[in-house]
């Protein structure tokens, strides 16, 4: 063996047609040292696509591959004809379908691109990736039909024709070879405005025997060309994802680039020519005649026989097979020696570095100084925990500080989300234009309150419900890249609207406490506009879908229809309830849209109400979008007397937590933020859940007896405190699907799902321990009760102890549950 | 010499630490980063049925 790991293919370049409708000048596949097209078949055969489905499919059953990528390439893969690509897809789907996710692209120079080609690719869910190298100017340099006519508007055609409406779902991205003859800024500024959802700007293929085109003699001609480019699309908040920089990014901050060209992650990527030859990446023809060539073919070898091969198991070395050079150049992680075909020389094949080697330097060298903080993160800044803050939470409790520890913690994961929903909503084909340029400007007012009033983002960010509303954003857009295919799409794509314009109401939320200016465009949810944190307007049943905000020093100022109305800042900060004022600039049509939509009923603003008791504060949430998450349904809008019926119940429930039950306080008083009213059940019974994503929150229906509200939040808080342990810290084995006996439970639980009970009945246990040595209760009922939930926590650790799936550190952390159960005591 | 004093052992997550990124920098991150966190926290199939855990108290 080679002391190697061995990695399965799982990107399959298809070569459906061999020959080429241009004839660039820069093509590496007709231009380069490498002539093996001339002696391939013109057109892929059927049984060529059969046996290269066939070998896939071996492969994938050998080494269980969840999902493979296959690109259809050429020449011009749409030379194949509709027919032809058609008979392609159904044999691959035939073949592969059931067995693995199949994600089908095709890399065209789109000449050829014409609605039954796009209808075909809706079909099929085929992604659509178009090369163009920038404006007609720099387009022409090289990209043009064989008698010198360019191409560049039937390009921008077909550019124009995966834009549309109709089919932006397929268009993956563009692909640009850069010319430094070009002006960078200008090729960046032509590309943009073909709303791409990805770019990706290609060195040159060149060898040091055939060296990169350079204009100049300072021999950093490539990096000084991307420089200005990476220098303006930070300017410009980074509207779309280029490969190239997020794949330097990803290797500074320690991951892997995503691409052969950079980073040292191993290359899992075969070729499948016309006449079923396998071979090594394209970009080796420019290296020496044959270089790809592996002398293996689909119809006599496995894709395990590729990986055998000598040139395929060098790029899945990593380090160890780079030059001594490469090997301790500091920046070798991110460059990873760059592109293998791009360090071959005449006499020291590949052992060198990269011809673009003094590029590969400058411009990681200027990309990690223009991203001070995000180069930090590869320095090791991850979230810890001490010792003792997991100990004093392993035995259910936890004070300010071990909960201060997790609150940080979760402070990063929901600007994570908040980046993540944003990026993933601007990259998805099937979102529409106006709902990305709302993100736009919900995104801007966001990050610049992010710098001049961080503490408002921070309150907003915090909000319990705004960690599922992003969640649910992040389900949906990735729900919505499965799909892959235009009817499934528009439905959801609908929802997400709503969705994703919720990004507008954080940002006004935000930029309401920090006293920021903002106009934005915020969805209208079942009557209300909503203001995270802060409250509704209720604006009544109507049919506008959106509300435009203005908000200024003093006012917020909403828009619906044809009518505006007025709120005061600091009686919205303020937490007063109060009717909106009509905006005197539009007397008449206000009057008309309220008599239209609010039946003559003025909008009214409902605050999110506090409920306080002494040392503690807790936002009574019956307002929030999103907050209907739990196991039971939220209940509506509390009256201004079951909210004073909260109160008397939260004052009392603290009292009785504070008095009998100390230890447990200090973490409720430092980490619940929100009680979320639920609709009582019609048995009468108590309920009250915790969410996992709704960080600090409890849902309950107000028990009658405060004693109970008391035992529904120690309960319920020991799941809050768990579940964001767990987003730390694996405990258990997360492959781990078998199903555990949970003694308080009919039904066989998960291994998380028996965690979370035994520790939140660590706190009943407790809780029952505490009242059975009181006088002022039915003692033997509570007596009777904390034996049941002492034996019961007692098992299901012991449970949980030999499931053999625990990692050591939750072993660690049900021994120390252990610890506190016997601590606990006979029963009194 | 000013004597040093030991810090309490800590347990290091997988989780950046990223409350000091501002929010513009924070989108160079790009998703296959930023997906790292997130797909730990979306991964858990019973995270992803937002209700994990629910109590109906018998008192």
């Amino acid at each position: 063996m080679d002391g190697r790991t061995l990695i399965p293919v799982d990107q399959f370049v298809l070569k459906v047609h061999s020959r080429c409708d241009l004839a660039c000048d820069h093509c590496y596949v007709y231009e380069s040292i490498d002539q093996s097209w001339r002696g391939r078949p013109v057109a892929i055969s059927f049984d060529v696509v059969s046996q290269t489905a066939m070998r896939i499919a071996e492969h994938v059953k050998t080494h269980d591959l969840e999902r493979v990528e296959i690109v259809l390439h050429g020449g011009e893969p749409l030379l194949a004809g509709v027919a032809g690509l058609r008979a392609v897809l159904v044999e691959l789907e035939r073949t592969l379908g059931g067995l693995c996710r199949l994600d089908v692209k095709v890399h065209t120079n789109g000449v050829l691109l014409n609605e039954e080609f796009c209808e075909l690719f809706d079909e099929y869910g085929v992604g659509v990736g178009i090369s163009i190298d920038g404006d007609r100017a720099a387009n022409d340099r090289h990209r043009n039909y064989r008698d010198g006519r360019s191409s560049y508007d039937a390009v921008i055609r077909a550019i124009s024709l995966l834009a549309s409406d109709r089919f932006r779902h397929l268009y993956s991205g563009l692909l640009a070879t850069i010319d430094v003859a070009n002006d960078p800024v200008r090729v960046y500024e032509s590309l943009l405005e073909l709303a791409p959802p990805r770019l990706d700007l290609l060195l040159p293929h060149a060898t040091w025997d055939a060296p990169p085109p350079r204009s100049a003699v300072t021999g950093t001609e490539y990096a000084d060309w991307l420089i200005p480019i990476f220098d303006r699309w930070q300017a410009d908040g980074f509207p779309v994802r280029i490969r190239t920089f997020d794949s330097i990014i990803a290797t500074l901050v320690g991951g892997n680039s995503g691409t052969e060209a950079l980073g040292l992650a191993p290359v899992s990527m075969v070729v499948v020519e016309t006449d079923g030859s396998y071979e090594q990446a394209d970009s080796l023809k420019v290296a020496y005649d044959g270089a790809p060539s592996t002398g293996l073919d689909v119809f006599t070898h496995s894709l395990d026989s590729v990986l055998d091969h000598q040139g395929i198991a060098a790029r899945q070395r990593g380090i160890a097979d780079l030059s001594p050079t490469c090997q301790q150049c500091p920046v070798v992680s991110s460059c990873g020696g760059g592109m293998y075909a791009h360090r071959y020389k005449s006499g020291s094949d590949f052992d060198n570095p990269s011809v673009y080697c003094a590029d590969l330097i400058k411009l990681i060298g200027h990309i990690a100084e223009c991203l001070p903080h995000v180069a930090t993160i590869a320095e090791g800044t991850r979230h810890t925990v001490s010792d003792d803050a997991l100990a004093e939470l392993a035995v259910g409790l936890g004070g300010e500080n071990a909960i201060a520890q997790l609150i940080q913690a979760q402070r990063s994961l929901r600007r994570d989300l908040l980046a993540a929903v944003y990026q993933l909503g601007l990259a998805a084909p099937p979102v529409a234009r106006t709902v990305k340029d709302g993100l736009r400007a919900a995104w801007q007012v966001l990050a610049q309150a992010d710098d001049d009033s961080p503490g408002a983002v921070e309150t907003v960010l915090g909000h319990p419900y705004m960690r599922v509303w992003a969640v649910r954003c992040i389900g949906r857009l990735r729900r919505l890249e499965r799909l892959g295919r235009a009817d499934d799409m528009e439905h959801e794509a609908e929802i997400l609207a709503s969705d994703l314009g919720h990004l507008a109401a954080i940002a006004t939320a935000v930029a309401i406490r920090g006293q920021a200016r903002a106009v934005l465009t915020v969805p209208v949810i079942g009557g209300s506009v909503h203001l995270p944190g802060l409250g509704r307007l209720v604006v009544g049943p109507g049919d506008e879908a959106l509300a435009d905000l203005e908000v200024d020093a003093d006012w917020v100022r909403v828009r619906l229809g044809a009518g505006t109305w007025r709120l005061w800042r600091p009686r919205v900060l303020a937490g007063e309830a109060f009717a909106a004022e009509p905006f005197a600039a539009e007397p008449c049509q206000a009057q008309g849209v309220l008599d239209a939509v609010g039946g003559g009923l003025q909008p009214v603003w409902e605050p999110v109400r506090a409920l306080t008791a002494p040392g503690i504060r807790v936002a009574l949430e019956d307002t929030d979008p999103y907050r209907d998450c739990h196991q039971w349904p939220a209940s509506p809008r509390l009256t201004d007397e079951e909210f004073a019926e909260w109160q008397r119940g939260f004052v009392l429930a603290w009292r009785e937590t504070q008095t009998h039950h100390p230890a447990y306080a200090p973490a409720l008083a430092a980490g619940l933020t929100t009680l979320m009213p639920m609709a009582a059940v019609p048995t009468g019974s108590n309920v009250s859940a915790a969410a996992r994503h709704g960080f600090g929150a409890i849902g309950a229906a107000l028990p009658a007896d405060p004693v109970a509200l008391a035992l529904l939040l120690m309960h319920e808080f020991q799941h809050v405190k768990l579940g964001a342990v767990l987003d730390l810290y694996d405990l258990f084995d997360l492959d781990d699907k078998r199903l555990y006996h949970a003694p308080w439970r009919n039904d066989p639980r998960p291994l998380e799902g028996l965690l979370q009970g035994t520790y939140a009945h660590l706190a009943v246990s407790e809780f029952w321990r505490v009242r059975a040595g009181l006088g002022e209760y039915d003692q033997a009922e509570a007596a009777e009760q904390y034996e049941r939930w002492r034996a019961h926590t007692a098992t299901a650790i012991e449970t949980l102890a030999n499931s053999d799936s625990l990692t050591p550190l939750g072993m660690r952390f049900a021994s120390q549950m252990r610890v506190a159960i016997a601590a606990h005591g006979p029963r009194p | 010499m000013v004597p040093t004093e030991e810090l309490p052992p800590t347990h290091a997550s997988a989780m950046a630490d990223v409350r000091n990124i501002p929010l513009a920098e924070m989108l160079a991150l790009g998703l296959d980063v930023l997906g790292r966190t997130i797909d730990r926290v979306l991964a858990d199939p019973s995270a992803n049925s937002v209700p994990v855990a629910a109590f109906q108290s018998s008192i």
